[in-house]
């Protein structure tokens, strides 16, 4: 080999190297050890039979896949991405971002049960996240014991999330915490639509929708979702995404003129943008 | 061999260069001109003291549609600048956005950072601001708005108001919830029961919060309605018995039983695969039970010219349901033991890119090596 293909040899190589550096980290979604922000994006959507028609599971597949690429977009974090999430993968995910990660961000999509419905007395108060096995991810247990006061942004895209919480009460019965609000953030101080505090959670009142449901013209709810975090993603506050979501979806100005108002709710400081 | 070599430093190169596309945000020339509207908008219709502040342009990206289909399968497609300016004095910290798109401003978004806005003048009521920033506005786009103005001189400003003079439709509305007092003013091109093209103005706590404007975006198309609502309904129910759904499996959802009394019809004229707005009816049928997929309803988009369904789509939910009158077992698996394994999750799909990236590594030592010998 002469030396002109050597130095090729070498260019190549150098290439390759450089474009591995470039892409692991990206294909395998982060976990950088020296991020201060940790970001995750859960969808344990195909639980069981029959609970999600294939189009629902098709495009919450695409939305979820474009939300991490919008947090990986902003290119300094990683993002977690844990599709068909299991009660594992979220204790594992959540205790990653509690020990390593100063701020933490997280979206997840899918369905929300009663882990002890069926007990006597049957309880109500409890929520859980059902995961892709079909088994409770517990507010109190899985998710209270895994998260912290660091949980700076999260959005929890299943049944009835913003319920279950009062302002200046901690939601306690005898099975532990309740509500996802407060095991989601470990703060009893967050005022709905609120201006102050470093915490912000955003869930459903009621029954969330289902990403194919439509929401106004040629939008539907994965529009919703993939906005909100278009906004985030672009610097915009909580409440500027969303008034931006309104207009963009609903062609409402704001978003307490629009359709999302009093039912997908924010519990905490609307000003915050990510971290 | 060389040639061999060659080829595989090409793959690797393509493979490895589209996977770390990820590493970087992706971004599409902005459009100056859109800058250009933005500080127009600013200088000439922004009821702030420019003389205060130092106005910076903060974020500018383009937005060229969602990557994710609209409801009838075809791709939104447009070009939507969003800009961010910060608007910084000593007394407050402004953030003003603007959506862009061909060319105009279509929204604008004042958000007060820090501090109280600096007004340009002192306005002596909500009438005085909302007028004046329509005879400026009306001056920066060049748009004749004297009937708008007009309208508001037979209105209670404080009130909710709904008026409509010739074809078009003033709506006030107050807003007061969580210590927030809004005022948004729509006048809307209404004809035949469905509104079309707006101009939007929202104030809060007295001040302008909002203003939104797809006038210059979009056009009005053929505006006949030879449909009723009741026609509408008539052919949601007839379309229902051959419309299907599929479930993972291959197993096809079909036969829904109508609670026909909740069913109700709405008229729409949003853009729908176009920029051009025509007005359809909006079905919703609320089924007898959950069907599976957890769909609890069905919505059917019919054009109000024709009567044709162009859209037919399920309403789902995202709560597993319980029956608490019942001795059976919860929808929802046997709880497993929580406890967690110590090694790091990966999924299919982490493992699938993971198993590239180690491919990938494999091929590029093995050519060194092959090199290297053939050197020797």
């Amino acid at each position: 080999m002469n030396h002109k293909t050597t130095i090729k040899t070498t260019i190549f190589c150098a290439l390759l190297l450089n474009l591995l550096v470039l892409s692991t980290p990206q294909l395998i979604s982060g976990n950088i050890a020296s991020a201060t922000v940790g970001q995750a994006v859960f969808w344990p959507n195909n639980f069981q039979d029959g609970t999600d028609a294939d189009g629902e599971l098709e495009l919450t597949h695409d939305t979820c896949m474009y939300i991490m690429y919008l947090l990986i977009g902003r290119g300094q974090y990683g993002c977690y991405y844990s599709p068909n999430s299991t009660i594992t993968s979220y204790c594992n995910i959540l205790s990653a971002l509690n020990n390593y990660y100063e701020d933490n961000v997280v979206f997840s999509k899918g369905h929300r049960g009663y882990p002890y419905w069926n007990a006597t007395p049957p309880n109500w108060n409890h929520l859980s996240l059902i995961d892709h096995d079909g088994n409770n991810v517990k507010d109190h247990s899985h998710i209270y014991s895994r998260t912290s006061s660091e949980n700076n942004v999260t959005f929890i895209w299943h049944c009835e999330t913003a319920e279950k919480y009062q302002t200046n009460t901690t939601p306690q019965d005898g099975y532990g915490y309740y509500g996802m609000p407060y095991c989601w953030t470990h703060n009893s101080g967050l005022v709905c639509y609120g201006g102050s505090g470093t915490q912000v959670f955003l869930g459903w009142v009621n029954d969330s929708p289902q990403f194919l449901d439509e929401a106004e013209g040629m939008y539907n709810y994965a529009h919703v979702a993939y906005y909100f975090w278009y906004y985030m993603c672009n610097g915009d506050s909580v409440e500027d995404a969303l008034d931006n979501v309104s207009y963009t979806i609903f062609g409402d100005e704001t978003y307490l003129e629009s359709p999302l108002r009093d039912w997908l709710v924010v519990w905490g400081n609307k000003n915050l943008e990510l971290p | 061999m060389k040639k061999l070599l060659t080829k595989i430093y090409v793959t690797l190169s393509i493979v490895l260069f589209v996977t770390s596309l990820g590493a970087f945000p992706v971004t599409y020339a902005a459009n100056p001109d859109a800058e250009t509207q933005a500080m127009a908008f600013i200088e000439n219709v922004l009821p702030v003291d420019l003389s205060k502040y130092n106005v910076t342009l903060d974020h500018h990206s383009v937005d060229e549609g969602p990557p994710i289909a609209g409801i009838t399968g075809q791709p939104i497609n447009r070009v939507r600048d969003n800009l961010r300016y910060i608007l910084d004095s000593e007394e407050s910290t402004l953030h003003v956005s603007f959506s862009v798109q061909n060319n105009v401003v279509m929204y604008c978004h004042v958000t007060e950072k820090n501090g109280s806005v600096i007004s340009d003048k002192k306005y002596i009521s909500l009438l005085d601001a909302v007028t004046t920033l329509l005879e400026k506005y009306q001056n920066y786009t060049k748009r004749d708005s004297t009937n708008l103005i007009a309208m508001l001189d037979a209105v209670d400003v404080t009130q909710n108001v709904t008026t409509t003079v010739g074809n078009t439709k003033l709506t006030i509305s107050q807003i007061n919830v969580y210590g927030i007092e809004q005022t948004s003013f729509d006048w809307a091109y209404t004809e035949n029961g469905a509104d079309y093209t707006s101009l939007q103005i929202t104030y809060r706590n007295g001040n302008l919060y909002a203003l939104g404007d797809d006038r210059g975006v979009y056009t009005i198309g053929d505006t006949s309605i030879n449909v009723s609502k009741e026609q509408a309904i008539d052919i949601a129910m007839n379309y229902i018995p051959n419309y299907s759904y599929k479930m993972p499996n291959d197993v096809t959802v079909s036969g829904f039983n109508i609670t026909e009394d909740r069913t109700t019809a709405a008229l729409f004229a949003s853009p729908i695969d176009s920029t051009e707005l025509r007005p359809y009816w909006s079905v919703q049928l609320y089924l007898n039970h959950t069907y599976p997929g957890s769909v609890k309803g069905l919505t059917l988009y019919i054009w109000a010219k024709s009567g044709e369904v162009f859209y037919c789509g399920t309403r789902a939910t995202g709560g597993a349901e319980y029956d608490d009158s019942s001795d059976g077992e919860p929808m929802t698996s046997p709880e497993v033991d929580s406890s967690l394994s110590t090694s790091n999750p990966l999924s299919p799909d982490m493992l699938f890119v993971i198993g590239i990236t180690v491919v990938a590594i494999g091929l590029a030592t093995a050519s060194v090596v092959i090199l290297k010998k053939r050197k020797k």
